[in-house]
């Protein structure tokens, strides 16, 4: 199916990758928000994560504030192109 | 991978509305819902102190506007060295944040004292309205429905009021809809998005 992503389709993942497009291009998202956002545990959230980071859809930037580690998370434009080209073949298919 | 279905297609598509939707809300929340309750606050006990004492009133407005511009600030620094999302483009959106807001209370501060033949409730409206006016003109520039739903309500609330009641009740009814329209929306959106 052209243009369907099973990296992408996956539910959880899916909403990751919504919840990323829904920014700016470049922005980056803290994963604290990110997993409170939807409503997912540190080490599922990480393991979607990494499958998405493995397909170069998006970088994570991880830094310290106030001596704390904090990771922030940014969708790639490789993630960006096949998140609409995703969306773009669900709408085909729908009409 | 498995064919998807018609149903399937549509169900991703609304979860992708959704979440793109709950996570422009929720930045949003977390920017501007700490600055909403702050002033919401100050609003309402400086409006019912007015109410109350209305010639004392400026013996609590002094102190509650440094109160509201301090804890903006902080809000402001905070957000800056633990943002929940930036974009390495906007390092200075703060700044121009504060700064946008300086602009606009000037401006609301010189038009509610330079229009003659002004009574205090007159003045009162033209620098709320104005100051709401900041709040839309923020909630466009940010993609923020909830400022400026709530400039919007609040101006409303404060045009009914004055067409309403005398200049003493006026200043009640603001400290409850014009206060209270600043702080509701402000705790609502600080739990349901924190």
């Amino acid at each position: 199916m052209n243009g369907f992503d099973e990296i992408i389709h996956q539910p959880v993942r899916l909403r990751i990758m919504s919840a990323l497009a829904a920014l700016d291009a470049d922005t980056r998202v803290d994963f604290t928000h990110l997993r409170n956002l939807l409503k997912l545990s540190d080490g599922n959230l990480g393991a979607h994560l990494l499958k998405l980071e493995e397909a170069g859809y998006l970088a994570q930037e991880k830094t310290f504030v106030d001596r704390k580690p904090r990771t922030y998370v940014q969708m790639t434009a490789r993630g960006r192109d096949a998140f609409q080209a995703h969306v773009a073949a669900l709408r085909d298919l729908i009409g | 991978m498995d064919p998807i279905t018609q149903d399937q297609a549509r169900t991703a598509l609304a979860d992708i509305e959704a979440t793109g939707r709950r996570m422009r809300r929720a930045l949003s929340a977390a920017s501007f819902g700490g600055h909403l309750t702050l002033w919401g606050l100050v609003w309402v006990i400086g409006f019912t102190a007015t109410y109350l004492w209305p010639t004392r009133a400026g013996l609590a407005w002094l102190p509650l506007t440094v109160l509201g511009v301090a804890g903006s600030t902080w809000l402001g620094i905070r957000e800056r060295l633990r943002p929940r999302a930036y974009h390495p483009g906007d390092r200075n959106l703060g700044r121009t944040i504060g700064l946008f807001w300086m602009v606009v209370i000037v401006d609301a501060q010189g038009l509610a004292w330079s229009l003659p033949g002004l009574g205090g409730a007159d003045r009162l409206l033209v620098l709320v309205v104005v100051l709401m006016l900041g709040y839309v003109a923020l909630g466009l520039w940010t993609r923020s429905p909830l400022l400026t739903l709530v400039g919007l309500g609040v101006s409303l609330a404060a045009a009914v009021g004055w067409k309403l009641l005398g200049p003493r009740d006026y200043m009640l009814w603001m400290a409850v809809f014009g206060g209270g329209g600043l702080l509701l929306p402000g705790v609502w959106s600080t739990v349901r998005w924190r």
